[in-house]
C-alpha cells in the first residue's frame, strides 16, 4: 500500500500547487519503522499545511509524543482543491505525510480545533479518509476521532463526529490517554468500553455518553450523563509549572514558506487583563510563566537545532511577561552574531516597550500594530480594555519619532452597547494618528495607517456570551459608515468578511443540532470556509435550511440570565457569577483592573483546585 | 573568503523551490555554526550567490552557490560540517575556494537524465521518432507560467540536444541539454509531454546531471 502510494504521488503531485505540502521530509519530523511503535497518532490540522505548521499545539504535542517509543505521532493536513480532486478522481486515501499511511490505519486521529470555520474541512478530511463522519457509524477497527483546542470548550457542535474531546491544556492528559488505550488493547479491544474509562479521566468528553435535554422553546434543558458515574461538568486540565513541562526544541523546519516561520519561544500562558469579549483571557487562567533561565536555555536550544533566522516571543499579551526587558536583551545580546531576529507579537505599545521594539530593531525592523478595539473611551471602559486614546497617541508619537512609519490599528464593530458615535470615535483616532506624524515630519508623506475592522462575534464563557450579534444588515451598514469617514491621506480601510462572522457566531454559541447543519454543508462542497475563494454563503444558508434549522436561533439571540448553555457541561474554572458580575459592569461602562496587580476578582480559578496558584 | 559549493537535491526534497532551497541552506549554515558573511542593515542576509535554478520536481547533482565566510577554513571541514546538519536529501559533494572559478551568473546550459516509465510496454521506434521530430523542429511553443501571466515561448532554440540513451520495453532514458539561467531556459517538462502524447501515459523522474558555461562549442566547468 505504502510503496504504491508513494508512486503515485510521483505520477500527480508535479501537476498540484505547493507539493511541498505533502511530502514531509523536514529537518526534525521524525521517522520510525513499522513494528519499533505500538501506537499510532495522526495529528490533523483541518487548514494547509502552511497554516497548521505555524501552529504551537501541534508542535507541543508532535514531540511529546514521539518521545515516547511506543508511540509514533505523524502529522496531516487538509489538501488544497486541486489535490482533492486528483485524490477523489484516482483513490487516493488522505495520508500521513511522515509515512504516507492511510490515516484510516492509525489507532486515533485527533483534531486541533482552533476556528469554528475549519468544521466543514475536519468533516471533508474524514470522508478522504474513508472514515465513517458519524461516531455511531465506527467500528471496533476504526481509528478512534479525537479534537482539542479552543473550540473544544464548546464542543457540541461536533459532537456527533468527534469521539472524545480533550478540554484544556494536553501535556499530562496525553499520556494517560495513550497509557489506557495501550491497556485495553492487550486485552480484546472494544471501542465502547474504551470511551467509557476514558470519560472518567479528568478533562475528556464522550459526547455520546451524554444527552441534551431540551424545553420547549428550543433552548436547552441540561446535557446529563447517561451513566451516574460520568462526571456531571468535565473540568479542564491545566500545567501547574510551566517551567517543568515539556517543551520541544527540535522544531520541525518546513521547507515551504509558511504563514509563522520562525522559532517559536512560549513564555507564559494565560493573561488577566479581563477584557470582555475575549476567550482566550478567560479560558487560559491562570497566568504562569517561564522562567528567564529556562527560556534562554530553550531559546538556545531551538536555534540551534533548527537554525531559524527569527525567533518569535509567543504569549497572549508579551509586554505582561515581568522580566521582557531583562529577556530581551539576554536574547538580542546572545543572538546578535548570528543575525537571529527577535519578533514580539501581541505587544501592547507604551513607552516602556517602546524601548524594547526599539532595541530589538538593531537586528530587524518590523510593522507596529495597536489593538485599540474600540473607537471611544465609553466603550473601551465596556470591553474593559484598558488603553486611553493619550495612551495610543503617546505610543505612536514614540514610535514616529523612532522611525516608524507604518501603524496598523485594529478595532470590532458590533460589540455591545455600540452606537454610530463609537465608530465616529475610530475615524476620530485614526485622523489624531495622522496628525501626530505630521505635527513631527510636517507632511503625511510616507506614513500608512491601516485601520482594520473584524466584527464583534460573542463567545462562551465571557461575560458577553448571553449578547446578541448585530443583524447581518446592520454589519454592512456600520462597514459602509466606515468606509465613507475612513478617507484621507495615509488611510487605509480593510474589512472582515460579515457573513463569516454571522457563521462563526453561531457555531461558536451552537448546541448538538448544528451536527446536521455540518453535515448538510459537507454534502454541498463546503469547506476552506475561511478561504475567500471557497466560502459559500448561500450552501450554509441551504444547509441550515435543510436541516431546518434557525441559525438567528444561535446568532442574534440575547440569552436569558438563567439559560442553561451548551457549552456548560465544560468547566474552564470560570464562574457564571464573575461573568454576570462582569458583565453588570460592562453595561456600566465600568473598568474593572488586573488581579495580577489588584485585588482578586473572584473569577473562581483558584476552586479547579491542585495547588493552581495565581499571579506569578 | 568565497567558497564554491556543489550539492546534489534528493527525492526527499525534489519539489521544494529555488526560494525553500535558499532558505534552507541559510538555515544549515547557522546550525553548522560557520562564520558566514552577513550584509549590513537591518535585515541581514548572509551572502550567498546561487546558480541557474532547478524546476520543481528535479532531482540534480548539480547545484551550485557561493557563500562568503569571515574567516579562511579548510574545503573538507566546510563539507563534513554542512553535511552534518543539512537535511535528507541534500548532500554537499564537494567544495572548493572561489578564486578564478567562473561566476555562477554565466552559466547557461543544463545537461538532463529523463527516466520514463511506461504503463504498458511501448515500440522503440516511435519513440525514437518522436525524439527526431523535437531534434527538427525549429518552432516548439510551450506555455510559460511568470507571476501572473501566462505567455507562449519558443523554446526550439533552447534544445541543445536529445537522445535516447537506453530502452527497454516498458522504460526509457533519454538525455537532454538545454539552455539555462538568465539568457532563456528550458526544461524536460516542457518537453516530455511532446513526446510522449502519442505514445502512452508515463511516470517521469528527471534529473539535472551538471551545469555549465557554452559558447561557441566550448564548454566551462563551475568547478
Amino acid at each position: 500500500m505504502k510503496l504504491n502510494l508513494e508512486n503515485t504521488l510521483d505520477k500527480v503531485l508535479h501537476k498540484v500547487s505547493k507539493p511541498t505540502r505533502y511530502i514531509g521530509n523536514e529537518l526534525n519530523s521524525v521517522k520510525k519503522n513499522e513494528g519499533e511503535f505500538k501506537v499510532r497518532v495522526a495529528l490533523a490540522f483541518p487548514d494547509l499545511y502552511e497554516v497548521g505548521m505555524s501552529h504551537l499545539g501541534l508542535k507541543i504535542l508532535y514531540h511529546i509524543l514521539n518521545n515516547r517509543d511506543d508511540v509514533f505521532a505523524e502529522r496531516v493536513f487538509a489538501p488544497w482543491v486541486d489535490f482533492e480532486e486528483i485524490m477523489r478522481s484516482k483513490n487516493i486515501p488522505l495520508f500521513s505525510l511522515e509515512s504516507k499511511t492511510p490515516l484510516k490505519e492509525f489507532d486515533f486521529v485527533g483534531f486541533s480545533l482552533q476556528y469554528e470555520m475549519s468544521y466543514s474541512n475536519v468533516l471533508n478530511m474524514l470522508e478522504l479518509s474513508h472514515i465513517p463522519l458519524r461516531a455511531k457509524d465506527r467500528s471496533d477497527n476504526h481509528p478512534i476521532i479525537m479534537a482539542g483546542g479552543p473550540c473544544a470548550y464548546n464542543p457540541e457542535p461536533l459532537s456527533e463526529i468527534i469521539d472524545f474531546f480533550v478540554i484544556g491544556e494536553a501535556e499530562e492528559v496525553i499520556h494517560e490517554i495513550i497509557d489506557l488505550y495501550l491497556e485495553c488493547k492487550v486485552k480484546n479491544f472494544n471501542r465502547q468500553e474504551f470511551l467509557l474509562k476514558l470519560a472518567q479521566i479528568e478533562g475528556i468528553y464522550v459526547p455520546s455518553l451524554y444527552k441534551p435535554l431540551y424545553n420547549d422553546d428550543g433552548t436547552l434543558k441540561e446535557i446529563k450523563p447517561i451513566y451516574d458515574t460520568l462526571p456531571k461538568r468535565i473540568k479542564k486540565r491545566i500545567v501547574k509549572d510551566l517551567d517543568r513541562v515539556f517543551y520541544p526544541t527540535k522544531f520541525i523546519v518546513p521547507y515551504m514558506d509558511i504563514v509563522h516561520d520562525r522559532a517559536v519561544l512560549e513564555i507564559f500562558r494565560g493573561c488577566t487583563r479581563g477584557c470582555r469579549f475575549c476567550q482566550a483571557g478567560m479560558i487560559y487562567r491562570p497566568v504562569r510563566e517561564k522562567s528567564v533561565e529556562r527560556l534562554k536555555s530553550l531559546a538556545k536550544e531551538i536555534i540551534d537545532n533548527t537554525g531559524y533566522e527569527e525567533i518569535s516571543l509567543a504569549s497572549l499579551s508579551t509586554s505582561d511577561y515581568s522580566a521582557l526587558k531583562e529577556l530581551v536583551e539576554i536574547l538580542t545580546d546572545e543572538f546578535r552574531n548570528c543575525a537571529v531576529g527577535i519578533s514580539l507579537p501581541s505587544l501592547r505599545i507604551d513607552s516602556f516597550t517602546l524601548d524594547i521594539a526599539k532595541k530589538i530593531q538593531e537586528i530587524k525592523k518590523s510593522g507596529l500594530t495597536f489593538a485599540p478595539e474600540a473607537g471611544t473611551q465609553r466603550l473601551r471602559n465596556v470591553i474593559n480594555k484598558g488603553v486611553t486614546k493619550e495612551d495610543l497617541i503617546c505610543s505612536v508619537r514614540g514610535a514616529f519619532l523612532a522611525g516608524w512609519n507604518n501603524v496598523k490599528l485594529y478595532f470590532m464593530i458590533g460589540l455591545p452597547t455600540e452606537t454610530y458615535e463609537d465608530l465616529e470615535g475610530i475615524a476620530d483616532l485614526a485622523k489624531e494618528v495622522v496628525n501626530e506624524y505630521k505635527k513631527i515630519k510636517g507632511t503625511a508623506k510616507g506614513l500608512q495607517v491601516t485601520i482594520s475592522t473584524s466584527v464583534f462575534v460573542p463567545k462562551p464563557f465571557t461575560p458577553f456570551q448571553w449578547e446578541p450579534q448585530i443583524p447581518l444588515d446592520e454589519m454592512e451598514k456600520r462597514q459602509n459608515f466606515l468606509k465613507k469617514i475612513l478617507k484621507g491621506p495615509g488611510i487605509n480601510y480593510n474589512w472582515h468578511d460579515r457573513y463569516l462572522s454571522f457563521l462563526e457566531a453561531v457555531f461558536s454559541r451552537g448546541d448538538r443540532r448544528l451536527g446536521e447543519v455540518l453535515f448538510k454543508a459537507h454534502e454541498k462542497g463546503c469547506k476552506f470556509d475561511g478561504w475567500n475563494e471557497l466560502f459559500s454563503f448561500n450552501k450554509w444558508m441551504e444547509a441550515f435550511k435543510e436541516a431546518k434549522v434557525d441559525p438567528e436561533f444561535y446568532a442574534l439571540r440575547k440569552r436569558k440570565e438563567d439559560e442553561y448553555f451548551p457549552w456548560e457541561i465544560i468547566d474552564p474554572g470560570i464562574e457564571r457569577e464573575f461573568l454576570l458580575k462582569e458583565r453588570e459592569r460592562a453595561f456600566e461602562a465600568v473598568f474593572t483592573p488586573d488581579c495580577r496587580y489588584n485585588c482578586c476578582n473572584n473569577c473562581g480559578i483558584l476552586k479547579l483546585g491542585k495547588g493552581i496558584k495565581c499571579g506569578v | 573568503m568565497e567558497y564554491r559549493f556543489r550539492l546534489s537535491k534528493g527525492r526527499e526534497v525534489k519539489y521544494i523551490s529555488q526560494l525553500d532551497f535558499a532558505r534552507t541552506i541559510e538555515r544549515a549554515l547557522r546550525r553548522a555554526k560557520l562564520k558566514v558573511k552577513y550584509s549590513q542593515g537591518y535585515n541581514k542576509k548572509p551572502i550567498i550567490i546561487y546558480g541557474p535554478a532547478l524546476a520543481v520536481g528535479i532531482t540534480s547533482n548539480a547545484e551550485y552557490l557561493d557563500v562568503e565566510f569571515e574567516e579562511i577554513l579548510p574545503e573538507e571541514f566546510l563539507k563534513r560540517q554542512l553535511n552534518n546538519v543539512l537535511p535528507e536529501g541534500l548532500r554537499v559533494l564537494h567544495v572548493r575556494q572561489k578564486n578564478g572559478l567562473i561566476p555562477l551568473h554565466k552559466l547557461n546550459r543544463s545537461i538532463f537524465t529523463v527516466e520514463l516509465f511506461f504503463e504498458n510496454s511501448i515500440g522503440k521506434e516511435a519513440l525514437e521518432k518522436a525524439i527526431e521530430g523535437i531534434k527538427k523542429s525549429e518552432e516548439i511553443y510551450v506555455r510559460k507560467k511568470t507571476h501572473e501571466e501566462e505567455k507562449l515561448v519558443n523554446i526550439a532554440p533552447l534544445i541543445h540536444g536529445i537522445f535516447l540513451e537506453e530502452f527497454k520495453l516498458t522504460q526509457a532514458q533519454i538525455v537532454m541539454e538545454l539552455s539555462t539561467g538568465q539568457g532563456g531556459s528550458a526544461n524536460p517538462f516542457m518537453i516530455i509531454p511532446l513526446i510522449i502524447e502519442n505514445i502512452g501515459e508515463a511516470t517521469v523522474y528527471i534529473h539535472r546531471n551538471e551545469t555549465f558555461f557554452e559558447e561557441n562549442g566550448k564548454r566551462i566547468f563551475p568547478m
